[in-house]
């Protein structure tokens, strides 16, 4: 077998090493955004799980209110409520918040501030400095509420030094720091990607307006303790909203929040393989079909059929390992590219600071690159291998082209049936959302997305080009009737064609659907809901609530300004969003300030339990505990208007009755709404993410705009934003979080020109004879590249059309059926018809761009010689 | 880690006689006056860094149990911890408490037995050197004797011991995985105290001097000069007494957290 493969499989590649090296990289590029994608996703949690396992230090349980970050915290006297228990040597109480910092150039960067009680850390974490101490002064340090301790690489980035004064944003206003200690990127310094801000507890309380207030208490339990029993035990203690877990669980139910993103990355760095892997397919079934004669020979000297099969498989393979190999590198350094641009994404997506550190790549990557490499290439070869085995000598010996047109319509007829068969299984495992549920069905669901739509296009392609012949035939020059009776002709040579084309292309259709339809829906939703003329909040993203909370005093303060409509209660309505555990899962709240009349409840988007109108006033009546939900929240957990809905809360676990159910975006887990009164009541909770107002008309919106701003914007840290700002905004996030797929689309498009360029080489080498025959009869070379031109031309446009269709068709089911499960949004469906133009010149483009060249050995070709052409 | 602020004693004692616990004793015993009121200046420097100036009143007293001391320190300089204070109420099997005021917060906050291996108040001294050394919590071997260091007078003859924590929550409070003592033989007085980190590497050296007789009826002796040089960071700090009384009956409620957070 071996000599097989070193005598005739290697001489093989190495006679055609344009072909070879096509096909490596197609598998390369394939492999490359696979593993980039796994890098990230590996190195996003990772980067969490470390973050969160520095925070943690030696503790073995952590109690939170289970309000992540923005949290409004729960009373320190819990600190002293632990006392009781024995098992518990050390409680550790944390205060964290995330800070804006405000310096010229970095108006917007995040910094996780964290006061822990210096007098006690060392219990629980350690902190190396770049001095001996990790204050510089403890005394000093400690009574001083401004005194922070920065990473030293965060320093460094922003030309601060010991004593330097740093401003940040905070819920009270802009604060200033002064920097008393540096940290080196170790211990609890490694969280956050060094991003981290340590300052004593009594300070932070007193910066972030968190006065008698925690955020975490880190337990350090005594040895031998049973952890969940006590875990239940200190519930019970402090209440049911009161979250004890152990630190990993942490970074597992973020595993659990980030899955479905995640899977989308992953849904279409797989679907970039399957490009690979259609590529390998590709180039060995072209190789058979060239080989023809050779496995004939072979197996008149006595090759086993398995040994035909295998010396195939075993090219496969060997491009395989070239290309994984090539591929795991390229990834790398894909992954380095890109991992900003994802985790932003995925920060905007889960309302929460995200950062990998680094790039974790590691030996196992680089062999599960080679393996993946492999394997897909051996599984791609399998099928034209096997087919290569079956070939009996005296057929292979008869004349090609006679035994070649006999097999090539039966082929064709049979891969449509396969593909619409696929794309049956496609609709009915997306309805079924079978995918969702087994890793395996997932990959088979994306395997029959990109190879149903493959094996399907030839013959829809071909019909087109029937019509096409039909309609222009007689206006139509010789050179274009011969063109498309060509096409006709060879319809196995077309389907390859068409087929690698469409497995490129699909991907941008699907792709622009998506972006899309996450872009309309959004859309829509904010002219629906977003009534205010004016938007306030501290820096940062309001729209993805990565703001800084602000004291809700300080809407009496904005109050003051000329020119806001008057309200009966209020003239500025405050937001707060914060999210809690509901049955185990993290999901969003919303808190609303009673509207402004005159906008008729509209930020009430309502799907079912009544009219905004009618739902509203309930809603917002404070001496009752109502609330909405959302749509997605009903999604992850069954329940109608009418029903009750149990929520813990700092002051216990109270019941809520749902008045209805409404679209809402900001939270991929679900999200509930209530009026702020009844929310301050029961969460004790005073700051807000957000204000809103609208304007009277004595004075437009930018004026009002800049009052505020004058008055307030330095001092407290607030900008102001309008509703069109807000809205461009948001498109511009949406559009940020899919400048990814860019990437994925470029592979495609890539991958689908090598292997178009590699069929029209073999396409233009198998008609030798019959261009030398057309040079023979009067055909001039311009003519023949005009015609080969025209060819991909054809196949280009009508291919692109296809894709089109298809795709749409495809996206279309996924956004409708999948997209929920995957991502947790239920999202309309958008034709992106912007990018039906840009298709179709991709779709001609690519196929011109790789027939030019052989169209072009084609024309040079001498009537003689390709006469004598075998 | 050990002997701290060191209180001299004196001689008597069949010296050649003597075990390692039995210098020890007489250690302890020369340095356990009734009470004690000083101003103090603490100053650190070194390791290319400015030199800074604390300065404080200090009162020490030794409590019912004849054995342990309270102490409460009051800082008066700079104006940054002005009114800061430390209080420290020993007590045996490591129920040691430090309590510290900040009146920034007008609060006072307790330090954990873990963090009493860190700095006092920014210093080259840890709290547990500040805190007085109890016998029970090391074992003690005599290595040898040996001349005392120049600075301690010309001629004397120092014991040279080793000691260990005999206890993880004393390592733990420590820091110190041992310790080199030397013990005037004249007056059981520790001169120089070289300190060895947890992975035994030599990281600070006390020295004591200026050790005078403050109660000459009982034979109490109290250094008024210490300097404490730290090898790895090349820093050191120098804690210097003045107006040193003694004996005055100083009240019990002095050391109260009451009084702790009484400002001037």
């Amino acid at each position: 077998m071996y000599n097989l493969f070193r005598f005739i499989g290697f001489r093989h590649l190495s006679l055609k090493p344009l072909r070879t090296i096509l096909t490596i990289l197609g598998i390369a590029f394939g492999i490359a955004l696979f593993i980039a994608i796994r890098i990230i996703n590996h190195s996003t949690l990772l980067s969490f799980e470390e973050s969160m396992e520095a925070m943690a230090g030696k503790a073995s349980l952590v109690i939170t209110l289970g309000g992540g970050q923005g949290s409004s915290g729960f009373p320190e006297e819990k600190l002293s409520e632990l006392k009781s228990f024995k098992e518990i040597k050390n409680a550790v109480p944390m205060v964290q918040s995330a800070g804006y910092f405000t310096g010229d150039s970095h108006v917007n960067e995040s910094l996780m501030v964290t006061g822990v009680d210096l007098l006690k850390e060392s219990s629980v974490r350690t902190y190396k400095t770049t001095d001996s101490e990790i204050m510089d002064d403890p005394f000093i340090f400690l009574n001083q509420p401004d005194s922070v301790i920065l990473t030293k690489e965060f320093a460094e980035r922003n030309h601060l030094a010991i004593d330097s004064k740093i401003e940040l944003a905070t819920s009270i206003g802009k604060k200033t720091l002064t920097v008393r200690g540096l940290l080196v990127p170790e211990g609890a310094a490694k969280a956050y990607g060094g991003t981290l801000a340590i300052m004593d507890i009594d300070g932070a309380q007193v910066t972030f307006g968190k006065g008698g207030k925690l955020d975490r208490i880190d337990l350090v339990t005594r040895e031998g303790v049973d952890l969940d029993s006590l875990s239940k035990r200190i519930v019970e203690k402090l209440g049911a909203a009161y979250q004890v877990e152990r630190p990993q669980e942490n970074s597992k139910s973020m595993e659990r929040l980030v899955k479905s993103y995640q899977v989308l990355l992953s849904f279409f760095s797989t679907l970039a393989l399957l490009v690979g892997v259609f590529l390998v397919a590709n180039t060995v079934g072209i190789s058979v079909v060239e080989r023809r004669k050779e496995i004939g020979i072979l197996r008149a000297l006595g090759a086993m059929k398995v040994s035909i099969a295998t010396l195939f498989v075993t090219e496969a393979f060997f491009m395989g390992i070239i290309g994984g190999g090539m591929g795991v590198f390229m990834g790398w350094a894909l992954a380095g590219k890109l991992i900003g641009m994802v985790t932003r994404s995925m920060s905007s997506q889960y309302v929460m600071p995200l950062t990998a550190s680094r790039i974790h790549f590691s030996g196992e990557q680089f062999i599960w690159g080679l393996g993946v490499g492999a394997l897909v290439s051996v599984l791609a070869a399998l099928w034209p291998s096997l087919r290569a085995a079956s070939v009996k000598p005296l057929e292979a010996m008869k004349k090609f082209e006679g035994a070649q047109q006999a097999g090539n319509k039966k082929i064709f007829t049979k891969r449509f049936y396969v593909g619409c068969l696929m794309l049956c299984y496609l609709l009915l495992s997306s309805f079924g959302h079978w995918g969702g549920k087994n890793y395996v069905l997932g990959i088979l669901e994306q395997g029959c997305t990109m190879f149903g739509s493959a094996l399907v296009a030839p013959a829809l392609v071909t019909i087109l080009i029937l019509c096409f012949k039909k309609l222009f035939l007689n206006s139509s020059g010789a050179v274009t009737r011969l063109s498309s009776d060509n096409l006709l002709r060879h319809p196995q040579r077309t389907g390859s064609n068409v087929m690698t084309l469409m497995i490129g292309l699909i991907l941008v259709i699907m792709v622009a659907s998506l972006s899309k339809s996450f872009k309309t829906t959004l859309n829509d939703w904010f002219k629906r809901v977003l009534a205010a003329d004016v938007l306030i909040s501290s820096s940062g993203k309001l729209f993805s609530f990565q703001v800084q909370p602000l004291d809700e005093s300080l809407g009496r303060e904005i109050e003051k300004s000329l020119g806001i409509r008057r309200g009966p209660l209020q003239s500025v309505y405050a937001l707060r969003f914060a999210h809690l555990n509901y049955e185990g899962k993290q999901i969003g709240l919303k808190a609303f300030d009673i509207p402004d009349p005159h906008n008729n409840y509209s930020l009430l988007d309502m799907k079912s339990g009544g009219k905004a109108t009618d739902i509203g006033p309930q809603l917002f009546d404070s001496s009752k505990n109502n609330v909405l939900v959302s749509e997605i929240f009903v999604f992850h957990h069954p329940k109608k208007p009418g029903d009750i809905l149990v929520l813990n809360t700092p002051t216990g676990a109270v019941e809520f009755k749902i008045l209805g159910v409404m679209v809402d975006y900001a939270s991929s887990e679900g999200m509930v709404y209530m009026s702020r009164d009844v929310y301050k009541k029961y969460w004790r909770d005073n700051l807000v993410d957000g204000f809103s107002l609208n304007v009277d008309g004595t004075l437009s919106i930018s004026d009002v705009r800049r009052d505020i701003e004058a008055r307030l914007g330095k001092e407290k840290n607030i900008v102001t934003v309008s509703q069109k700002e807000m809205k461009d905004s948001i498109m511009n996030e949406v559009d940020k979080s899919f400048a990814y797929t860019r990437a994925i689309e470029a592979a495609a498009l890539l991958v689908a020109f090598l292997g178009l360029f590699n069929t029209f080489l073999i396409s233009v080498m198998e008609r030798t004879r019959e261009i030398g025959l057309l040079r023979a009869i009067g055909m001039d070379r311009r003519q023949v590249l005009i015609m080969i031109i025209q060819e991909a031309l054809l196949q280009g446009a009508f291919g692109a059309v296809v894709a089109i269709v298809l795709g749409s068709g495809i996206a279309y089911i996924f956004v409708k059926n999948n997209l929920t499960s995957m991502l947790g949004w239920i999202v309309d469906f958008s034709f992106p018809w912007s990018i039906v133009g840009i298709t179709l010149l991709l779709g001609i483009a690519v196929t011109i761009l790789a027939a030019f060249y052989p169209a072009r050995h084609a024309a040079k070709l001498e009537i003689r010689e390709a006469l004598d052409y075998e | 880690m050990i002997c701290k602020i060191i209180f001299l004693i004196s001689f008597s004692v069949q010296a050649m006689a003597l075990t390692a616990d039995q210098i020890i004793e007489k250690n302890e015993t020369a340095r356990k006056y009734g009470d004690v009121t000083s101003a103090a200046k603490l100053v650190t420097g070194g390791g290319g860094k400015p030199e800074r100036t604390k300065e404080f009143t200090w009162w020490k007293k030794l409590s019912q149990d004849k054995v342990h001391f309270k102490t409460l320190t009051r800082f008066h300089t700079p104006k940054e911890v002005k009114n800061e204070g430390i209080l420290f109420i020993e007590a045996s099997g490591d129920q040691t408490e430090v309590l510290l005021y900040l009146p920034s917060y007008k609060k006072v906050r307790r330090v954990e037995n873990s963090q009493q291996s860190g700095s006092f108040m920014g210093s080259e001294f840890s709290y547990a050197d500040i805190a007085t050394p109890h016998k029970e919590d090391f074992d003690y071997k005599l290595l040898r004797e040996d001349n005392c260091p120049a600075y301690a007078g010309a001629g004397l003859k120092c014991y040279v011991i080793e000691y260990k924590p005999n206890k993880d929550s004393v390592l733990d409070r420590t820091g110190s995985a041992k310790g080199v003592l030397w013990v005037r033989q004249d007056n059981f007085m520790d001169v120089r105290t070289e300190i060895f980190d947890l992975e035994q590497k030599p990281w600070k050296i006390m020295e004591a001097k200026e050790i005078k007789e403050i109660d000459p009826v009982n034979k109490k002796w109290l250094a008024h000069y210490l300097k404490m040089e730290n090898s790895k960071s090349g820093r050191f700090t120098t804690f210097t007494l003045s107006d040193v009384k003694v004996n005055k009956n100083i009240s019990d409620s002095l050391f109260t957290q009451q009084n702790l957070s009484r400002e001037e």
